[in-house]
């Protein structure tokens, strides 16, 4: 082998290796998968279980008014805020979440109960949180899921019309308000399938043992 | 000596090849040489000279001056503002003696200021009443006294929810209400403030996510104040 051949041997295998490198970095996941959420997704009349809840999915809603058992109504003549839809989202939610046996420091009436920080309807690049103008509904604050016990209510969220011109939009119920590396329910839909009612009723929260 | 001088010329060309390698050879030998010469020590004290006196054509190493604030736009009574998150329209500008179901409880030789806006947020994500109450600034606008946030209890005009969530491209009526002192404002004086412009800006370095973030320019809210008691 002369020294040239040699050299020349040297510089293609330093260039092989580069070319290598580029490959491997391009077929490697970029960063974003140690951000990634692990979804469960859902429709309606299905279940889906993550650590600390089971879901069941009754129904999904559109009306252009909704009120509830207490009397509270969405439109009031003359208000000026009267030209948003309503998208209702009616689950059953059964809490699995145990708390902790070395946490001392939550008194005993919020020990055991799972929340959802994130709650949101995502729908053309926006995101609305679900409602809290009922009266009664699982758009109140720190709306709890007890173990053992399952309740069933509406997450009801008050949108523009155009969301119902929308192909794809979808509601994410997780335990911690950013879910990355967290399991999250998707509960995925078309909104232009849902028949817009005049008027629709929140669903009472009803609380009972889980079967 | 015609000998030694071969001699030599082999030495700094050797191996000897064919003439062209030993041009070759040579001319990288003198390019070595030159770059040697080159005072590597001044360098970094060159390159920034150089650096320097380019900046001069910009001014030089003196403080550019500051950018004009932009003039605060002037926004009346039914008149829509954009602040980049949110659009606002202020309706009503209001003294009353009490008012229901808007949090406000004056005392003894008080009354209640009231404004009443529609306010439609740009999206992307709902905005929070105590979020809405940032973009506010004022003398005249009561201040929470541990953050130092402007601080109107805030209500809807509809069915009165308070502290409510806005949400994106929704018109929420809101019932804006604080008590002042009886003597404050009379019917036909003017309450001013300011509301602060923002943009909605992605976190690159340190994480995902969004935020929203002042772009300095500032709307001058003026209204005047109708009496509902006199």
């Amino acid at each position: 082998m002369t020294p040239r051949i040699r050299s020349a041997l040297s510089w293609l295998t330093a260039a092989a290796l580069v070319v290598a490198g580029w490959l491997i970095v391009q077929a490697a996941p970029g960063d974003d998968v140690y951000w990634e959420t692990f979804y469960r997704n859902v429709s309606v009349g299905e279940d889906a279980e993550i650590a600390m809840a089971r879901v069941s999915v009754l129904d999904i809603r559109a009306a252009e008014a909704v009120s509830d058992s207490s009397g509270w109504e969405s439109d009031v003549e003359g208000s000026s805020g009267n030209d948003s839809v309503w998208i209702l989202l009616d689950l059953r939610v059964e809490g699995r979440y145990t708390s902790p046996a070395d946490d001392t420091t939550t008194p005993e009436e919020y020990r055991d109960i799972a929340y959802f920080a994130t709650d949101a309807l995502e729908a053309g690049g926006d995101t609305f949180s679900p409602s809290e103008r009922p009266q009664d509904s699982f758009g109140g604050y720190g709306e709890g899921f007890a173990l053992g016990k399952a309740k069933t209510g509406t997450y009801a969220y008050e949108v523009p019309a155009s969301v119902l011109d929308l192909a794809r939009a979808r509601v994410v119920l997780a335990q911690p308000l950013q879910a990355s590396m967290q399991e999250a329910i998707a509960v995925e839909f078309d909104p232009r399938a849902l028949e817009l009612r005049p008027h629709a009723e929140v669903l009472d929260t009803v609380e009972e043992p889980a079967r | 000596m015609a000998e030694g001088e071969t001699a030599g010329a082999a030495r700094t060309t050797a191996p000897a090849g064919a003439s062209g390698a030993v041009t070759r050879r040579s001319a990288r030998v003198l390019a070595r040489q030159a770059a040697s010469r080159v005072p590597t020590r001044y360098l970094t004290a060159i390159v920034t000279g150089l650096f320097l006196a380019a900046t001069a054509a910009f001014g030089g190493l003196a403080d550019a001056p500051p950018e004009p604030a932009p003039a605060p736009a002037k926004v009346g009574l039914d008149e829509a503002y954009d602040t980049g998150r949110y659009t606002v329209t202020f309706r009503h500008a209001v003294i009353v003696d009490e008012v229901g179901d808007v949090g406000v409880y004056p005392e003894e030789g008080e009354r209640t200021l009231v404004l009443i806006a529609d306010v439609t947020p740009a999206g992307p994500d709902p905005i929070t009443y105590a979020e809405l109450m940032t973009t506010f600034a004022g003398e005249e606008l009561p201040v929470d006294e541990y953050t130092g946030d402007v601080s109107m209890q805030g209500s809807r005009y509809d069915d009165q929810v308070l502290s409510p969530a806005l949400q994106p491209h929704v018109t929420t009526p809101l019932v804006l209400a604080w008590a002042v002192p009886e003597e404050r404002y009379a019917a036909g004086d003017v309450i001013t403030f300011t509301l602060r412009d923002q943009r909605h800006q992605e976190l690159s370095f340190l994480g995902a996510g969004t935020y929203w973030e002042e772009t300095g320019e500032t709307a001058i809210v003026t209204l005047e104040i109708e009496d509902l008691d006199a």
